[in-house]
């Protein structure tokens, strides 16, 4: 077994979820997201000879997630809603920051499983069939805004179970 | 009217900003770190939440076309359809598969390998395995200080012990004791048992009873439900996996082996590293070992390597096959 190749995997799969959620929140579409996060993976696999192990790991990964998430908005110019590259610049140092908060979504499932049916619904049809929220509203005659604020909703409970399930986990 | 942030970072992640609405909502992203991170939390629940949905929504949907039941109280009602479970398993894992590996990519997806290895395992039927203690932190420091006559019984040794497995249910632990006496304990799924060398045999209504003093049983990675345990790494673990050894161009028949990497995350219980060594095509696994795992007041670090495939008799896992029909029976 080669052991870069072990230790570059290795250290992916730590930062994988903050590289993921950050070029998530810039690239929006989830297929997108996924194509510009194998780019980046192969990307790091490839130049790990020149990564400076004395430095953080998961800062080199979003420095070359930047660059790729670059590349793909020179592409895809039909994306409406694209930030200037001074803000993405700066949200990469905020991800970089986020490694215990993405931690502590490893209690993700807990909450989501006190969520109603309802609640449930509106999130599969987000997530796993991938509609927006004016796709949803014509599926159940409800308005994008209703949905759009019930999908908030949703997350803020979620968040907040998280942060709950979090601290009692410390206190134990 | 003053604006809600929140609810604008929520319509940015749903697609629902305007064009108009991008230039106030960068400048707020950028006029405070608070702000930056406030959008970072809510994207990290917005990211994690589409891989779970994913994964909710494929799990589900194979459990409602392959209905599996298991009830606990009665030998005829217990039973996990055998030979669709396999089916089931790969059908689930080609789901995840096809929803996590997008294309021809060079990424390690480890926890879709993860459960390649798992389906890959429900395949085979009986499995045996040999035990091996590689180290062991005896009592911990509050068993040592306790005195003679009020420190626990030793438990049985599991050093040179023989795991016999069939499923993730049905298990037949068979330990030597230091006086060279055998102590078997089982599962038939429905219930659980205890053979000692002599005396009464017990037996349990729980299928848990006789698992208790098995290592990784109170965290659900019970040595004994292999399959549990596999399942428990995609929750509490980093995994990663080495990469796939080129085709064997030298004639050597021993198939080309991978080793996957568990290392449990902050905040679960558990052993601190798990290595699985497997069959590169077949995805047998061939040894497991359990590094720095709690057992008790212990820490083991435990080797578990796959020595026979060959199927054993239909009652291997009832008590019954493993003593004299005379010997008393307790059931607890």
């Amino acid at each position: 077994m080669d052991d870069r190749v072990l230790m570059a995997t290795k250290q992916w799969t730590l930062v994988q979820p903050v590289v993921s959620a950050f070029v998530g929140a810039i690239v929006r579409d989830f297929a997108a997201r996924d194509d510009v996060l194998q780019e980046i993976a192969v990307a790091i696999l490839e130049s790990y000879d020149h990564y400076d192990a004395s430095r953080p790991f998961q800062a080199w990964a979003l420095g070359i997630a930047r660059n790729h998430i670059r590349i793909y908005l020179r592409r895809q110019k039909s994306d409406r809603l694209t930030f200037d590259e001074k803000v993405i610049a700066s949200l990469a140092d905020t991800f970089d920051g986020m490694t215990e908060e993405a931690r502590a979504l490893d209690r993700l499932h807990v909450c989501v499983s006190k969520l109603d049916t309802k609640a449930l619904e509106l999130l599969d049809m987000r997530y796993s069939q991938d509609l927006k929220p004016a796709a949803i509203a014509a599926r159940i005659k409800s308005t994008p805004n209703n949905i759009a604020k019930a999908l908030q909703r949703i997350r803020d409970v979620l968040r907040d179970c998280v942060r709950k399930q979090t601290a009692a986990e410390a206190y134990e | 009217m003053s604006t809600d942030w929140n609810q604008q970072i929520n319509r940015y992640l749903d697609d629902e900003l305007t064009t108009a609405e991008l230039p106030e909502f960068q400048e707020w992203l950028l006029s405070d770190e608070n702000h930056r991170t406030q959008f970072a939390e809510v994207a990290l629940l917005h990211n994690q939440l589409h891989g779970h949905m994913l994964a909710r929504t494929a799990i589900e949907s194979v459990e409602i076309q392959y209905p599996v039941v298991v009830a606990k109280s009665s030998s005829s009602a217990w039973w996990v359809s055998r030979r669709l479970a396999p089916f089931v398993a790969i059908a689930g894992t080609l789901l995840l598969m096809l929803l996590f590996w997008r294309g021809d990519t060079v990424v390690i997806a480890a926890q879709a390998e993860l459960e390649k290895v798992i389906a890959a395992n429900q395949l085979t039927e009986d499995r045996t395995y040999v035990l091996e203690v590689e180290s062991n932190d005896l009592g911990g420091a509050r068993q040592r200080r306790r005195p003679s006559d009020e420190q626990r019984p030793p438990k049985p040794p599991l050093n040179g012990a023989r795991l016999f497995v069939r499923g993730n249910h049905q298990f037949v632990l068979q330990r030597v004791l230091d006086n060279g006496d055998t102590f078997l304990t089982g599962c038939d799924g429905v219930s659980s048992w205890s053979v000692p060398h002599k005396g009464a045999v017990r037996v349990s209504s729980d299928p848990q009873e006789f698992n208790r003093d098995v290592p990784g049983h109170e965290y659900s990675m019970s040595l004994c439900q292999l399959d549990d345990a596999l399942k428990q790494l995609n929750v509490a673990y980093d995994i990663f996996v080495s990469p796939q050894e080129p085709g064997d161009t030298d004639g050597d028949e021993a198939e080309a082996t991978r080793l996957l990497v568990a290392t449990k995350r902050k905040g679960y219980r558990g052993p601190q590293r798990v290595e699985i060594t497997y069959q590169q095509n077949s995805r047998l696994i061939e040894q497991i070992r359990f590094i720095d795992m709690p057992y008790g007041e212990d820490r083991l670090t435990v080797r578990m390597s796959l020595t026979d495939l060959t199927p054993l008799s239909q009652d291997f896992f009832q008590h019954t096959a493993h003593h004299a029909p005379e010997r008393k029976v307790i059931r607890e």
